[in-house]
């Protein structure tokens, strides 16, 4: 109660040095870095709202931030829409993917690993449907051409990118926030602990997991875009690949799932260590050998994320 | 009429878990609900709060048909249940536990814990206690965690699953004057117990429930006295060799 009103001096600091980073670091590789560390916050942030927050542990993740990347290149390239258009457009198409999944996994009454798997198998399902038809280009993917205009979503300096993506998770952090002292946050995390308990307390579970999967869809889906954008090329195993469905759960999970900045500490981190392996070593797939090596670190001695190192007080994490 | 059951079945496979059970229970009463292990009797709660679908028979509540209702729904009407085996939202905090209750009323954070404050106060759990996960709880601590999680949500009827089961002699005593007070603030309580002492002196009305099936009901004093009742609890014919004590029989069962 006592730690409400510092938090905003603390948010303040954090914002200032995240305006800063990319004005005192200005080469490539510090940009790209930062970039990548916000990217890998928003969209793990988007898993930690429904893993952390609500207890739906999704490991297929990917299918939200597929469909956004899809939807928005979709649009731009075989319909013309302006890519800020995407954006939206990402949102709702991840929004409504969150829908569908969490409509039939719900009604099936699917929890804890089943539900983990089914998530993974959508995930899998959407890859060979993209690999498969026309409109996404099918395995050769789709190729955003090059063109450097504002209005084309595209930067001669790649920092704009940084603070485009720096509005998104500030704007994903601010959710994660209210969600920790609403009553829907409330209701999440009662349905976390036990689902039961919740009903018997007058909460329709369905419907409240429900909306958290949309809120968390239409966040991955936005990353989807924003990823597209950069990198101006999706295929369905960038799309749709595993190995970003579990960067999104280890980014909550390292820094601490539920909590509202574990997972900026576990992007930051990953971050890095991609970053670094790749710079340094010329194996391939290193980092995620390192992510795993990672994971059970902490899993061993700080079971609720890199979190714990930095709140003493040892607070629990919880609805308030 | 605040609760009406009419006719309940339940059948597990080839079991008859409740066998046409009909109850009745007034507005403001205490009503117990009292037979031995496996009689059936959380099965009828789980019935009658949502938790089961029926097989047969009707549940109403203030007159109005609930059956196959959905939990949420029936608990948003005001009829809300505790659970035997304790189910407390382990990582959140006592108040925060009581506060998910108090959110069914408030929709602000800040009055759903202030709510849930003077709820814990009525339960008489300390104000120590409202910052410690609910994990740490003594299983007193907890049944009355369940009790003031429930009571929060502002119900018509409770339905009170063993609340004093594992509580020593002190605690219950405690608990019975707790929900001696929440029934006279005008909530009806369904309850289901086995400390029959607590249930001689609590409840006003009860039923006997035994392999499904409502066998005996009325005033306390009648049902102590009642040949099937003793016989359900100890055997046939433990009736006639109890002889002259029949309700001893009873309160030690």
């Amino acid at each position: 109660m006592n730690a409400v009103r510092s938090p905003w001096m603390v948010h303040g600091f954090l914002l200032l040095l995240a305006l800063l980073f990319p004005l005192v670091f200005s080469s490539p590789f510090m940009v790209n870095f930062g970039v990548l560390a916000l990217f890998y916050a928003f969209i793990g942030q988007s898993w930690n709202i429904a893993g952390g927050f609500a207890g739906q542990l999704s490991f297929g993740h990917v299918a939200f931030f597929g469909v956004g990347a899809y939807a928005s290149t979709i649009v731009q390239m075989r319909f013309g829409f302006n890519p800020w258009l995407g954006l939206p457009v990402s949102a709702l198409a991840g929004a409504a993917a969150g829908w569908l999944i969490a409509v039939l996994s719900f009604r099936a009454g699917l929890k804890g690993s089943y539900f983990a798997l089914i998530t993974l198998a959508f995930a899998e399902v959407f890859r060979i449907v993209a690999n498969s038809v026309e409109i996404t280009g099918g395995g050769l993917g789709m190729l955003i051409p090059m063109k450097q205009t504002v209005a084309n979503f595209q930067f001669g300096d790649r920092r704009v990118f940084y603070f485009i993506i720096l509005a998104l998770t500030v704007i994903s952090v601010a959710l994660a926030l209210w969600l920790k002292a609403s009553r829907f946050g409330a209701r999440l995390a009662a349905i976390r602990e036990n689902e039961d308990s919740a009903r018997a307390l007058g909460i329709d579970t369905f419907a409240e997991k429900t909306k958290i999967m949309m809120i968390s869809g239409a966040i991955a889906g936005t990353g989807g875009c924003f990823f597209a954008q950069y990198f101006l090329y999706i295929d369905p195993s960038i799309a749709f690949g595993v190995d970003k469905s579990v960067e999104m759960l280890l980014v909550s999970m390292i820094g601490g799932a539920g909590t509202v900045y574990g997972p900026l500490i576990g992007a930051v981190l990953l971050a890095a260590v991609s970053e670094v392996t790749r710079a340094w070593f010329t194996i391939q797939g290193l980092s995620l050998v390192l992510y795993g090596a990672l994971l059970v670190v902490i899993i061993a001695y700080l079971p609720n994320g890199l979190i714990d190192l930095f709140e003493r007080r040892g607070r629990r994490r919880g609805g308030s | 009429m605040m609760l009406k059951v009419t006719q309940l079945t339940k059948i597990f496979g080839g079991l008859k878990a409740v066998d046409n059970a009909s109850l009745e229970v007034g507005q403001g009463r205490i009503v117990a609900l009292i037979g031995p292990n496996g009689a059936g009797k959380t099965t009828l709660f789980a019935c009658i709060a949502g938790f089961l679908p029926v097989n047969h028979g009707q549940v109403q509540f203030l007159g109005q048909d609930i059956t196959g209702l959905k939990v949420h729904d029936i608990s948003r009407r005001g009829m809300v249940r505790t659970f035997q085996i304790t189910q407390p939202f382990a990582k959140l905090s006592v108040l925060e536990n009581i506060a998910v209750g108090s959110h069914q009323l408030h929709a602000r954070r800040a009055d759903a814990l202030a709510h849930a404050r003077t709820i814990a106060e009525r339960v008489g759990m300390p104000a120590a206690m409202l910052d410690q996960p609910a994990a740490d709880l003594t299983v007193a601590g907890r049944k009355r965690l369940e009790l003031a999680r429930t009571l929060a949500t502002d119900p018509k009827l409770l339905l009170l699953d063993e609340v004093m089961a594992g509580l020593n002699p002190q605690e219950i005593h405690e608990i019975i004057g707790i929900i001696r007070k929440i029934r006279d603030s005008g909530v009806t309580i369904l309850l289901i117990e086995h400390v029959m002492h607590a249930v001689m002196s609590l409840s006003e009305h009860i039923y006997v429930l035994s392999y499904g099936k409502i066998i005996a009901e009325g005033a306390p004093r009648e049902i102590v006295n009642n040949r099937d009742v003793v016989e359900a609890y100890l055997g046939r014919g433990a009736a006639d060799q109890m002889g002259a004590e029949p309700a001893q029989g009873v309160e030690h069962a």
